[in-house]
């Protein structure tokens, strides 16, 4: 059984990338081999250009890798972690403690000379940031970055995700949790048993999964509610005093003048969409954490 | 810096880190001080005798051939030998086992090859720094044995040094091996415990060895025929068959004009072919390969004895006063150094190929 299959994907430079999927539907996987961990059983990566299986140090160079469940060698600290994987750049000692300073100092861990055996879950995602970030790279790869972290430690992720788009990074980064690619991201993926099944902006992923393009009108009135015979409506459901109508376009005019004419009053007429995450339940959980 | 240097060099740091490396080299240091103290002692106790005993047959009319040589300062090195094939075994075990799984459990593999290098630079560097570090360790304990002898005023002539680099070489053969297998075993783990148990494993596999090999020596030959001794026309018929050990020193006798003996061509066929047996299949037991080099060089032998059914040790091929250059000794156990380096591309080739094609995610 393939963890991927026939998954085809672009991102575009500077985009916030959202890959939303549930618990192994291939995200990781996906993003091991855009990093160059995973060699594909078929087809190519490209990062820049660059052919991830075919020149992997070249495509190393200009990305930046933050895995879910990092780990850092625990008798050094966080300055000696990261010097020692800046050795693979050919940086200079004098530039890389340079660097080292800034990053630390940009994930706020600045000051922080402990072993990293003694580091908590949100101090270990920072500095696995500042290791992704240490060849100021062009592309970043984040795997469930929020994945356990408090409150705070997901709002200040997000707000470093957010810092890092605003400075022309493309970011591509992982998740379950739809309100967390919801927050951040420019565009999204959706990936189920490792297939991409939407693309798009976070309304084009929702209409595609919705699978229609129909409109439903949510009509509340004084009184009984009576039956409507508009043209353009598909379907409609009658309770007391309200309707929930399917129709082809925004029709909430004609039923409006429809109502005034029959001398019904309108208590409320609204356009319901349904929101991404109904959507995206519905589509990837079959509906069953609704 | 290459990248195999970068990674090797962290290699080195981190055994220096290390408190379970730290503890096993300095135990081994210790007993390798111990030994060759009281190895000394031995030596010169010996060499005391071996004077006293030159000065008697001096002083006795008509002299008289005595068959004590001169005790070798190659014996010295004995107990180090022996620390070397328990706890330099351990050391070597120590340092692979959890080499790659250790970081497969911690997430710095995933890590590690994110950035610009090859996985076969990974296991590589780490190869050149367990090896380096490795021979660091036995070259301090080996030239610290040598210092004491200095001390002592003990100088090793020209064939001792040639015999002490000989063995020198076979220790860091050795314990390669056991960092190659241990190595091995934390490639293809899943983590260190499962390494550890697979390298415990192979140890004791290679350690039973001897007692395997005997028994399918003597399944393959069925029992052993009777010796019997032909001196001067009688025929003796000699019970048990632990008597062969003494049949070198028996042979001797024919340069001293004794009476020539005959041993029976069926007796000394079947133990040829048992020795054979038994030779074959222990080389792949390297400590039985180190034990046989070991013995070879340090006692002066032109090849490796044979074992008795008792199992004790016989029949090493050197007459008392007969010289043995270093190369008889060396070309009687090429087999066993080809073993060991056999072992040694096995479990590194292994390690490689698994290493370098290993899912990590």
């Amino acid at each position: 059984m393939n963890a991927v299959d026939a998954l085809s994907l672009d991102v575009g430079k500077g985009e916030v990338f959202g890959f939303l999927g549930p618990n192994g539907s291939g995200k990781t996987t996906t993003i091991g081999m855009l990093v160059g961990l995973i060699e594909p059983t078929a087809g190519r990566c490209f990062v820049n250009g660059v052919d991830v299986t075919r020149n992997p140090l070249a495509a190393k160079k200009i990305t930046g890798y933050l895995p879910d469940g990092i780990g850092f060698y625990p008798g050094l600290t966080a300055r000696q972690n990261l010097k020692y994987f800046s050795r693979f750049y050919g940086m200079s000692d004098a530039a890389a403690e340079a660097r080292i300073k800034e990053l630390l100092e940009y994930v706020g861990l600045g000051g922080v000379e402990k072993p990293t055996e003694g580091y908590s879950r949100g101090m270990r995602q920072r500095l696995g940031l500042a290791q992704a970030l240490l060849n100021d790279p062009e592309v970043i790869f984040m795997d469930e970055p929020t994945n356990g972290l408090d409150p705070q430690g997901v709002i200040t992720f997000r707000n470093i995700i957010k810092d890092l788009a605003g400075k022309g990074k493309t970011v591509f980064f992982s998740s379950h949790v739809l309100e967390e690619v919801h927050q951040v991201s420019t565009t999204i993926g959706v990936i189920s048993k490792g297939k991409i099944i939407a693309r798009g902006t976070t309304d084009e992923v929702r209409r595609k999964m919705q699978g229609d393009d129909l409109t439903t009108i949510v009509v509340r009135v004084n009184g009984a509610m009576p039956q409507l015979a508009l043209p353009g409506i598909v379907s409609a459901e009658y309770h007391d005093g309200s309707a929930i109508v399917k129709a082809k376009a925004d029709i909430r005019d004609q039923i409006s003048e429809e109502l005034f004419r029959q001398n019904v009053r309108v208590r409320e007429l609204r356009v319901r969409e349904r929101t991404l995450e109904e959507v995206f339940l519905e589509t990837v959980y079959g509906g069953a954490a609704q | 810096m290459r990248p195999e240097l970068i990674v090797a060099s962290k290699e080195f740091r981190d055994y220096l880190a290390s408190k379970r490396f730290l503890l096993l080299f300095g135990l081994l240091a210790l007993l390798s001080i111990i030994g060759a103290v009281s190895g000394i002692a031995e030596y010169n106790s010996d060499l005391e005798t071996y004077n006293s005993n030159l000065q008697q047959a001096a002083a006795s009319v008509g002299g008289m051939r005595f068959f004590v040589d001169m005790p070798s300062i190659l014996q010295i090195f004995s107990s180090y030998g022996s620390y070397i094939a328990t706890f330099g075994m351990l050391l070597a075990l120590s340092m692979g086992f959890d080499m790659i799984s250790r970081e497969k459990e911690e997430g710095t593999l995933k890590i590690l090859l994110t950035h610009p290098v090859f996985r076969d630079q990974v296991i590589n560097g780490k190869i050149i720094g367990a090896v380096a570090m490795m021979v660091i360790v036995l070259l301090s304990t080996f030239l610290a044995i040598v210092a004491i002898m200095l001390f002592f005023g003990i100088v090793p002539a020209g064939d001792d040094i040639v015999r002490l680099g000989a063995f020198f070489g076979a220790v860091v053969l050795f314990l390669t091996a056991y960092l190659a297998i241990a190595v091995m075993a934390s490639t293809i783990s899943k983590n260190s415990s499962m390494a550890m148990l697979i390298a415990i494993a192979i140890v004791l596999v290679g350690m039973v060895i001897p007692n395997i090999s005997e028994t399918v020596a003597d399944t393959v030959l069925g029992p052993a025929p009777e010796m019997t001794v032909i001196s001067a026309g009688n025929t003796t018929t000699v019970g048990g068959v632990t008597q062969s050990q003494f049949i070198a020193f028996d042979a001797s006798n024919r340069t001293q004009g004794g009476p020539p003996m005959q041993i029976n061509q069926e007796y000394t066929d079947y133990y040829n072919k048992r020795n054979q047996i038994t030779g074959l299949l222990n080389i792949l037991s390297p400590s039985q390969d180190f034990t046989a080099i070991s013995e070879v060089i340090n006692g002066r032998l032109s090849s490796v004895g044979s074992i008795g059914a008792g199992g004790e040790r016989g029949m090493f091929q050197r007459i008392s006063g007969q010289t043995v250059s270093v190369w008889q000794s060396l070309s009687s156990v090429w087999m066993n150094f080809l073993a060991l380096i056999v072992m040694i591309v096995v479990g590194f080739g292994v390690s490689y190929a698994r290493f370098v094609r290993v899912d990590v995610r």
